[in-house]
């Protein structure tokens, strides 16, 4: 498992969810861009359907399947960033090994 | 300002952001719903807006518990699902008429469950059997109310992630965003609509674009249109979706780079044509600027030019209608003219709220308009051709005659015929003998622009008697043709037959039954005509050279 992969996909779900969003509302592609908590840059929604777009990238390009949902309500106080996902992704694959 | 009221039994949040982003040049307030129950509707009657639409989105079980009970294929009479919807829908009736628009999707599945599996059609079983009827109850209740609009919500259910059972658990969002794309399309279809913005008029290329190939160079005979032919019969198909256009009163013309002659030869006496001569409105067919063209036809149909699609296989006529005319909707062609039919048939921007006679009869009534007033000014301002050509980076690469150009100049030479002054047709043979002579000189034009490389599509030669340069060849594909290269060419012509210490050249142009083209760029050039068919220039003048076309030359090591 490639940590450059998990970003293309990880970048490729957050280009897919700005498809639906206005300019000024869309995800900046950046590792640091919060997508959670506060000064998150997307709702609710718009975060458990980034999650779900990545859980489905994953699923399809890697034929990995996890349940990020889960994991994240465990880690919430330390989760805020595409990069903590990314990193929770890794994480989580790493266990599956 | 207007607004579309969204109301559904489940979250909306990603249709109603998707509908914001796809409406936001439409000044209209979206209002979302989510999770409401029936009862909900009725708030709906004190609003009573009369330009404000309506989008009910229910699933069926939140209407009907009977049907609810279907889902759990327990045994259920068709008839009291049927009166539990038709509650439903007369509630909608009630308390939204005065609405200016009243959209519903047709009742779906919110899942991809097989139920009965094989026996989901049979009558008084099926839970997709029961949706038909309930479709069919909804139609006709609504078939009478001409704001109400049902939309068929199977157009939304084409790709594989249209159900989502993890968006459904995590958020109440039963779909994937393909959904809510699809539906959001149609929705803004609607509004186009009811702004009277439905397109009405589509000017079509003739070339590569109705049929295969160049009818100038290969004949109306040669085209490639149906037969055995997987290409051929990709352009029937295409014709065929343009003429079902045409018979729900979409009015058709034509605008080409062709000999109009020709081209229309080509409508009229190919076997294989769907579309004929009478289908069209009017047509420009010449060697003009499409745009100019354009501009032409809708004011001779009297139409905004808001109302027009123009479609065309080349990237460089769209890209300069699109640059010059930014209300005409340019569609982008798929390289593969299997593509075509598909694409011309799943565009929504002709979709109306009502179609009526007058619409059916309506390229008849153009074509007699088109009889009475032949003609019409072009007073449009807009980005001259020659201003439109400076903005593409035009580069032209001339060449001697070599062994890697040789067989594209034999091609060239014996397959061009409209920009073709002498149209002499040589064997591979017969060139090579000819080219060795030390008084002839040929050259090959390589021509590119900010679209792309269109390759090798210029010959250009002479012959050297005594202190006169002869133009043997002039021979320019028709792919290129209107971007000036022909000037080019000739500059370049005078520069050499210069260096050749000519005193004059000259180009003799004899007629074919094609090549009036290149007639009318000789006779439009600086040089000066002395006969019918002659045209010269003293090389002791200076010969103008086109601003805007980067010309080299290869130079051989």
């Amino acid at each position: 498992m490639n940590k450059k992969n998990i970003y293309n996909l990880l970048f490729l779900a957050v280009d897919s969810i700005n498809e639906s969003l206005q300019e000024d509302k869309m995800i900046k592609p950046d590792l640091n861009t919060k997508i959670y908590g506060k000064h998150s840059s997307i709702d609710s929604l718009g975060f458990i359907n980034l999650l779900v777009v990545f859980e489905e990238q994953l699923s399809e390009k890697m034929e990995i399947n996890i349940d990020l949902f889960d994991e994240i309500s465990n880690v919430e106080s330390n989760f805020s960033t595409l990069n903590d996902l990314s990193q929770l992704t890794i994480k989580l694959l790493n266990k599956k090994k | 300002m207007k607004k579309i009221i969204l109301i559904s039994n489940f979250h909306l949040g990603i249709f109603s952001c998707i509908l914001k982003k796809i409406l936001k040049n439409f000044n209209i307030e979206i209002i979302e719903i989510s999770m409401a129950g029936v009862e909900t509707i009725h708030m709906l009657k004190s609003e009573r807006g009369k330009n404000h639409s309506v989008f009910i989105w229910m699933n069926p079980n939140i209407i009907s518990p009977t049907f609810n009970k279907a889902l759990m294929n327990e045994l259920i009479e068709s008839k009291d699902a049927l009166n539990e919807i038709e509650l439903f829908l007369d509630m909608v009736v009630e308390c939204c008429s005065s609405y200016s628009s009243v959209i519903l999707p047709t009742f779906h599945l919110h899942n991809s469950d097989r139920h009965y599996g094989i026996l989901e059609m049979r009558k008084n079983l099926g839970v997709r059997n029961l949706i038909l009827e309930m479709n069919r109850l909804m139609i006709e209740k609504f078939n009478n109310h001409q704001n109400f609009i049902v939309l068929d919500s199977s157009f939304w259910f084409q790709d594989s992630d249209a159900y989502s059972s993890k968006m459904w658990y995590s958020a109440k969002v039963p779909f994937g965003n393909s959904v809510f794309n699809y539906a959001a399309k149609d929705v803004k279809a609607v509004q186009t609509a009811i702004k009277g913005n439905t397109k009405k008029l589509i000017i079509c290329d003739l070339d590569n674009t109705l049929w295969g190939g160049i009818v100038g160079d290969v004949g109306w005979r040669n085209i490639r249109l149906g037969g055995h032919d997987h290409i051929g019969e990709a352009f029937v198909d295409f014709q065929q979706k343009l003429k079902a256009l045409h018979n729900k009163g979409i009015i058709l013309s034509i605008c080409s780079r062709n000999t109009e002659s020709v081209a229309i030869e080509a409508i009229e006496k190919n076997p294989e044509m769907v579309l004929r001569k009478e289908d069209f409105s009017t047509w420009k067919i010449n060697w003009d600027d499409k745009a100019k063209n354009i501009v032409s036809i809708c004011e001779e149909l009297n139409l905004g030019l808001d109302s027009a699609v123009f479609i065309d296989d080349s990237v460089y006529e769209r890209e300069r209608v699109k640059d010059a005319l930014p209300d005409v909707a340019v569609p982008n062609l798929p390289e593969d003219p299997r593509l075509y039919p598909t694409i011309i048939a799943s565009m929504n921007c002709f979709d109306s709220i009502s179609i009526t006679d007058e619409d059916k009869s309506r390229n008849k009534m153009y074509q007699n308009r088109k009889k009475e007033n032949e003609s019409r000014l072009n007073k449009q301002k807009f980005k001259s051709p020659e201003e439109w050509l400076s903005t593409l980076n035009i580069k032209v690469l001339a060449e001697e005659l070599n062994r890697v150009n040789y067989t594209r100049t034999i091609q060239l030479i014996n397959k061009t015929n409209q920009m073709n002054l002498s149209t002499r047709r040589l064997t591979d043979v017969e060139l090579k003998i000819w080219a060795d002579e030390s008084e002839n000189f040929l050259w090959t034009f390589r021509v590119s622009d900010k679209f792309g490389d269109s390759g090798l599509t210029g010959i250009a030669s002479l012959t050297l008697k005594r202190d006169e340069a002869i133009v043997v060849d002039f021979i320019l594909s028709c792919r290129v043709m209107g971007k000036n290269i022909e000037h080019a060419m000739t500059s370049f012509l005078v520069q050499r037959a210069k260096k050749l210490k000519a005193k004059r050249i000259i180009a003799v142009y004899l007629k074919t039954e094609k090549n009036k083209p290149c007639y009318d760029y000789w006779k439009a050039s600086n040089f000066i005509k002395k006969n019918k068919s002659t045209f010269v220039w003293d090389l002791g003048k200076e010969y103008l050279k086109q601003k805007f076309i980067e010309l080299n030359e290869v130079q051989l090591s």
